[in-house]
């Protein structure tokens, strides 16, 4: 969705046009529901969450100014506090081992095998990153949120995002064994595959 | 491999494993996605409906405010300011009256037909049964049409209506009778479409707040009573009443 078209349907839907703002939701749902999984340890708390997230935006949404906040980062923002209230009240340690894996019903046991392993080494390498790392990894790949808004989500700059992007996605490659030949060409890397993604 | 294209490599693994850590692990199923929008759509049908029984009185006084122009005669400025709100008024309140379910003055609409509401006791219930019946035809036209964001706007209205409606009524026993039997018949069409659109929670919700209408009805009906009558068949003796429901039950 453009941002203008995203403009309009944020000022509708702050004049109490329900479809404009069912239009966002199907713009957001699947991002927000993907962050708030990658944080939390059941499905039925995403799905929770994911609810309570839209239902405080709507509540909030009359108080929203788009003055340079992109809309992304404001809602990834609730998202976050959400989860942040969550695990407070429950007194649970966030997780990032959900407990079920969809798997593909037409891949063969081996596929299947070598997809498991593949999952729970990136479970595991991301449970080594610093809170600030996985969480923008969370933000810019799993949610595919732009830097600006992750950095409104995280109440960062820009450029202490790309910084914590960078230094993630190195310690991700060498916790997963696919550091490229010559190091010095890793930052070029980085940097096109941020634009890239 | 040079070094270039060995971290392109590395970028493209990472990227695969990360797509398939997020595929597999993080994205929802369409059916928990479905869910959580019905429920945040009549969460907003509801906040979008006090919205504009909020905002109504501000745009009333918007529109009496005096003019602070100070060069016009005062004549001229009180006619074209009385024109201004009238032709403002009669387009705006067509405009409103004409809004379909889920539209953004729907709620207004709704607002307006409730001020309209007579005063007379029979015939303040019979527009507040016509409303819910209007209410009512709009839900199944948008689950005809497939619109949800309509229908749940539509079935948030009509348990608004009912709920306006069960609390005017009194204690009148016609009146108490000719609500419930009008909301027997509602409950029947709404599990029917609630048959036909499983997914939809508003519907359960409208479902369940009219049978809780009809048993608050029931109650001031037969205010002695107690809310569920057992029907005891006749010569069961002083601790039948549970053996008749058990029994009621089994022959069902």
């Amino acid at each position: 969705m453009d941002e203008e078209t995203l403009d309009r349907l944020v000022a509708e839907a702050q004049r109490g046009d329900t479809a404009a703002f069912g239009r966002i939701f199907d713009a957001y749902a699947g991002p927000i529901y993907r962050f708030i999984a990658s944080r939390v340890s059941r499905p039925s708390d995403a799905e929770d969450l994911t609810q309570l997230v839209f239902v405080k935006a709507l509540e909030a949404l009359p108080r929203y100014e788009a003055r340079g906040i992109p809309f992304g980062g404001w809602l990834f923002r609730l998202a976050r506090n959400a989860i942040i209230d969550q695990s407070r009240t429950r007194r649970e340690h966030l997780s990032l081992v959900v407990a079920t894996t969809r798997e593909s019903e037409e891949a063969s046991p081996e596929a299947m095998a070598s997809l498991r392993d593949d999952i729970d080494r990136v479970a595991a390498a991301l449970a080594e990153l610093t809170d600030d790392q996985r969480e923008v990894i969370e933000l810019r790949f799993f949610a595919g949120l732009s830097v600006a808004e992750t950095a409104e989500a995280m109440g960062r700059q820009d450029g202490t995002v790309r910084g914590l992007q960078f230094r993630a996605i190195a310690a991700l490659r060498r916790t997963l064994g696919i550091e490229p030949e010559r190091p010095m060409v890793l930052a070029t890397q980085t940097a096109t595959v941020e634009v890239c993604w | 491999m040079s070094g270039y294209e060995g971290g392109f490599a590395a970028n493209d693994r990472l990227e695969d494993l990360l797509d398939a850590y997020r595929e597999t692990r993080l994205a929802p199923s369409g059916a928990v996605l479905a869910r959580i929008r019905a429920n945040v759509l009549a969460e907003a049908a509801s906040a979008s409906a006090m919205m504009a029984v909020a905002n109504r009185p501000r745009l009333v006084e918007a529109g009496a405010k005096p003019a602070r122009w100070s060069l016009a005669p005062r004549f001229s400025r009180a006619v074209f300011g009385l024109g201004f709100a009238a032709a403002l008024m009669v387009g705006t309140t067509a405009a409103v009256m004409a809004a379909p379910p889920g539209s953004a003055f729907y709620n207004a609409r709704v607002f307006l037909e409730t001020l309209a509401l007579p005063t007379q006791a029979d015939a303040r219930l019979a527009r507040h049964e016509e409303l819910i019946q209007e209410r009512l035809d709009e839900a199944e036209a948008a689950a005809a049409r497939g619109d949800t964001v309509a229908l749940a706007a539509a079935l948030a209205a009509y348990q608004a209506e009912v709920d306006a409606a069960t609390a005017d009524i009194g204690t009148d026993q016609t009146r108490l009778a000719h609500l419930e039997e009008e909301l027997a018949k509602h409950t029947a069409v709404l599990t029917a479409l609630a048959a036909r659109l499983p997914e939809q929670s508003s519907i359960e919700h409208a479902i369940d707040m009219s049978s809780k209408a009809i048993t608050k009805l029931q109650d001031r009906e037969h205010p002695t009573q107690p809310t569920h009558p057992t029907h005891a068949p006749q010569g069961g003796g002083g601790s039948g009443g549970g053996n008749g429901n058990e029994d009621r039950q089994g022959g069902n």
